[in-house]
């Protein structure tokens, strides 16, 4: 299982740097880095944080959409070629194919992060950006694996996107939706208030606070670190059930 | 696409004890994690107009409606209710200004000056709400006729300044002809008067608003000559105790 899952891997990768996602990459990390100059160029003062923030925000939300349509692009070429058929008709496992491809975009996902990164090294201090840019291998990694989940579920981009696209809003803005739905303007005696609360209280349950990971804030140096072990817990219970719920449906399709 | 399921049997046991392991755990995580953190912060000072316009791209109104949907949500911080007296009014009129700018025919911040943050117990803070009022009214009175009418009762009754209430009443009443402007908004100067103590002025203009024919409605136009005959009792009143001041206004309208 090992060997075809190391293999299914390598081929992920080579898939990544044959799609030129490596240049695709460099060029929205420029991007963000000249809307930064532009924005911090435009600022009166404090011009070093408004290079930070927009540059942080923009690389982070950007290389989440590249690694979540690189993602869905790949598993649906591989299922439209049928060659998804062809690996299993060998004896591999389905489950070596999910973690194979899995492991893949992890490893596509660290790469990112790290190129996202090194800009910011000359800007702020060393152990804010490796924090930052863990937490950002970590959120783009569990962005792979609900992405590769929905694409293995639905079977076609745009639907797979969406709903990847839509978790991951979700996921950052729970909290804020939350609190909105506790806020004194609302009528608590309501009925659709109080459905309305438990609705997102039993959501935010399921869901993993990606607000609370890869925050800009953290480059800034305007909030400490959070306790990096409570986060990775998180995030890694969180990835073992998007898993769980992907290889439930993959040993469910009938090819 | 649409591919054919198999059943459930045919996941492998050790994934769907994955699955129930890791969403009682995700449960379980989910239940013990810290709630969201709550921190109250100030009103910072709004963007530019051509900035907004710019994050607007082309929405302008719905961005105007999103501004007070958040001037709204900050008041009531989660967790914390901040006092409207707590609030910087400098930045908070600039909001709204940003709000009425970017759609002029959007009611919400006149709404919201007179409404909600007039109705702090801060006689500058009402005064600031008034005046922001007032200088809006001017530009459409025909749609903002009725907040106009909220800050007269405002600088009447909560703000106890009557020169102030006839002041506003009066632009009221000056508003060019409109029928959008009901009769009774025009009409507000004149019991301002009233209840300063200018009977005799106030029944000259109830007097001659009722000549004028501007009044078309047979029930407004009894009650207000019912008014105009209580005016002309409390007047004749005042004379026979000998007031002056009523007197000698009796004989001017003479």
């Amino acid at each position: 299982m090992s060997r075809a899952l190391l293999s299914i891997a390598r081929f992920t990768l080579l898939e990544g740097r044959r799609s030129r996602l490596p240049w695709i990459a460099l060029g929205l990390i420029g991007c963000a880095f000249v809307a930064a100059e532009f924005s911090a160029a435009l600022a009166i003062t404090d011009s070093s944080s408004f290079r930070i923030g927009v540059y942080a925000a923009l690389v982070r939300t950007g290389l989440v959409v590249l690694l979540v349509l690189f993602v869905a692009t790949c598993v649906v070429r591989e299922l439209s070629d049928r060659m998804l058929d062809l690996t299993l008709a060998r004896p591999v496992p389905r489950a070596s194919w999910y973690l194979g491809r899995l492991s893949g975009f992890c490893a596509i996902a660290l790469v990112l992060a790290l190129f996202a990164a090194v800009p910011l090294l000359a800007m702020v201090e060393y152990a804010r950006v490796l924090a930052w840019a863990v937490a950002l291998a970590a959120e783009l990694a569990l962005l792979g694996a609900v992405c590769l989940t929905a694409t293995v579920t639905l079977r076609q981009v745009v639907p797979a996107v969406l709903v990847s696209g839509a978790f991951y809003v979700l996921a950052r803005a729970i909290d804020a939706i939350v609190l909105m739905s506790q806020g004194p303007t609302v009528v608590p005696d309501a009925w659709s208030t109080q459905v309305i609360s438990e609705l997102l209280a039993l959501i935010a349950l399921l869901m993993p606070p990606l607000d609370r990971i890869a925050a800009t804030s953290w480059l800034l140096g305007s909030s400490a670190l959070p306790p990096a072990g409570a986060l990775a817990a998180e995030v890694l219970i969180f990835s073992v059930l998007v898993v769980a719920v992907g290889l439930f449906d993959l040993y469910r399709v009938d090819d | 696409m649409g591919a054919a399921e198999r059943p459930v049997t045919a996941v492998p046991r050790a994934v769907m004890v994955l699955l129930a392991l890791a969403l009682a755990a995700q449960i379980t995580i989910g239940s013990v994690r810290e709630g969201p953190a709550t921190a109250v912060s100030t009103l910072p000072w709004p963007p530019s107009v051509p900035t907004l316009r710019v994050v607007a791209l082309g929405e302008e109104a719905v961005l105007a409606r999103l501004i007070m949907l958040w001037l709204q949500a900050f008041d009531y911080q989660p967790g914390v209710s901040i006092p409207f007296h707590a609030l910087d009014y400098g930045r908070l009129e600039a909001w709204l200004e940003r709000a009425l700018t970017l759609d002029p025919g959007f009611q919400y911040p006149l709404l919201a000056a007179v409404r909600l943050y007039g109705d702090v117990a801060d006689a500058d803070r009402q005064r600031r709400m008034i005046a922001f009022v007032r200088r809006h009214f001017v530009a459409d009175p025909q749609q903002r006729w009725q907040w106009m009418a909220h800050a007269v009762y405002l600088a009447k009754h909560r703000l106890g300044d009557l020169e102030l209430a006839l002041a506003l009443a009066e632009e009221l009443a000056a508003a060019p002809p409109d029928p959008a402007i009901p009769s009774w908004a025009r009409q507000m100067h004149i019991f301002v008067r009233e209840d300063m103590g200018e009977i005799e002025s106030a029944k000259v203009l109830l007097g001659g608003l009722l000549e004028s024919g501007e009044i078309t409605d047979p029930h407004e136009r009894w009650f207000l000559s019912q008014r105009l005959h209580e005016l002309e009792a409390r007047s004749d009143d005042a004379g026979t105790q000998g007031k002056p001041s009523s007197r000698a206004a009796s004989a001017d309208i003479e």
